[in-house]
């Protein structure tokens, strides 16, 4: 919904980086996005391929990586939920998202970020 | 998901997480709102849902006790703002241009611009929107979330975070869920099946005790922050 004004806040970042190191290209971006973030990343590489047109990430090639969340429950459980596949919608993600050990619904701790990891530069 | 690529040159770390950015924010100004000694409240939900309605009735129930100020998040024009402006009360309004969400940056920039010392209550009306809301904590004491029931009975679960997230659930204009085929017990329903303490509150501009028990909550919740007791 928002992943424009993200991208132009991701880009920014990514081109500073690269001024900073002298980079006359950017070949790849690393991205992490939080499973819970609502961030989708094919529309955000959408943005940020037209934001960097024109400069030094033009070619880049973007790299997403789902970062799983990490919930806290009543009952002293803090972790990971039970792994869950890849293929799962917002949804059915969220409202299965219970203590693995006391099967009730948890505060989530994590997973919603939306990070630069790192970008590869020649 | 994956793209996989060939490292050619060499890799720099930069670890810049943006979500983390406006949670720092958020947290400064939770710091200037305490100082302020001000609770606030940040109320979102889809348009048309009665976010400024149900606002405007707080309003004119406790600006005579007292302190109320008011932060109108709107895309463009500014029609929200000059309703709580009407009613008196010091309101600040927040045009997001593009955005569909006020962030913590904005509300940061209008508290600086705007001392709200001596302020009991700020109500924060972000823009319509059940989605994106959720990514921006804005450093608010209470999250509301409102739905109504003409945005039909299945609209909690199509938005999940905003009810796990929030701190109060409202369903509004319940007078005409016959009319819409709406059985509003069915939203609180799904809002308990996500978020299991959250209080719900069914109400109607039309039926003064729902609204006198939307006042009352926001009093409690205003009262027992000042008490210290959250």
């Amino acid at each position: 919904m928002h992943e424009y004004s993200l991208a132009v806040d991701l880009m920014e970042s990514v081109l500073t980086a690269a001024a900073e190191n002298d980079a006359v290209t950017v070949n790849s971006v690393s991205i992490k996005v939080g499973r819970i973030a609502h961030v989708n990343p094919i529309q955000l590489e959408f943005c940020l391929r037209s934001i960097g047109e024109g400069t030094v990430a033009e070619n880049a090639v973007y790299s997403f990586e789902y970062v799983e969340p990490e919930i806290k429950c009543l009952c002293g459980y803090s972790g990971k939920p039970n792994v869950l596949g890849d293929d799962l919608d917002m949804l059915e993600y969220l409202v299965s998202l219970v203590c693995p050990e006391c099967g009730k619904n948890v505060e989530v701790i994590g997973g919603t970020e939306l990070t630069v990891e790192s970008i590869d530069i020649d | 998901m994956w793209n996989t690529f060939l490292a050619t040159g060499h890799i720099i770390s930069i670890g810049h997480d943006f979500f983390k950015e406006n949670r720092k924010l958020a947290d400064k100004n939770r710091e200037t709102l305490k100082k302020s000694g001000v609770f606030s409240v940040n109320i979102m939900g889809a348009i048309g849902s009665g976010k400024t309605t149900l606002i405007e009735e707080a309003i004119k129930a406790l600006s005579g006790k007292y302190k109320v100020a008011a932060i109108a998040g709107d895309v463009i024009a500014d029609m929200d703002a000059s309703r709580f402006e009407k009613l008196g009360i010091k309101t600040i309004p927040a045009n997001t241009g593009k955005e569909c969400h006020l962030d913590a940056h904005i509300v940061n920039d209008l508290l600086k611009k705007n001392d709200l010392s001596g302020y009991d209550i700020l109500f924060i009306e972000n823009v319509g929107n059940l989605i994106c809301p959720t990514d921006f904590d804005l450093g608010e004491d209470m999250k509301i979330v409102v739905v109504s029931v003409s945005e039909g009975d299945d609209i909690v679960l199509k938005h999940p975070v905003i009810f796990k997230t929030s701190d109060l659930a409202v369903i509004n204009k319940i007078d005409i869920a016959e009319a819409v085929g709406v059985n509003p017990e069915t939203m609180v329903r799904d809002a308990k099946s996500l978020n299991e303490n959250i209080p719900i509150l069914l109400t109607s501009k039309k039926q003064p005790e729902t609204v006198a028990a939307w006042v009352q909550t926001i009093e409690n919740a205003m009262l027992e922050k000042k008490a210290g007791k959250n």
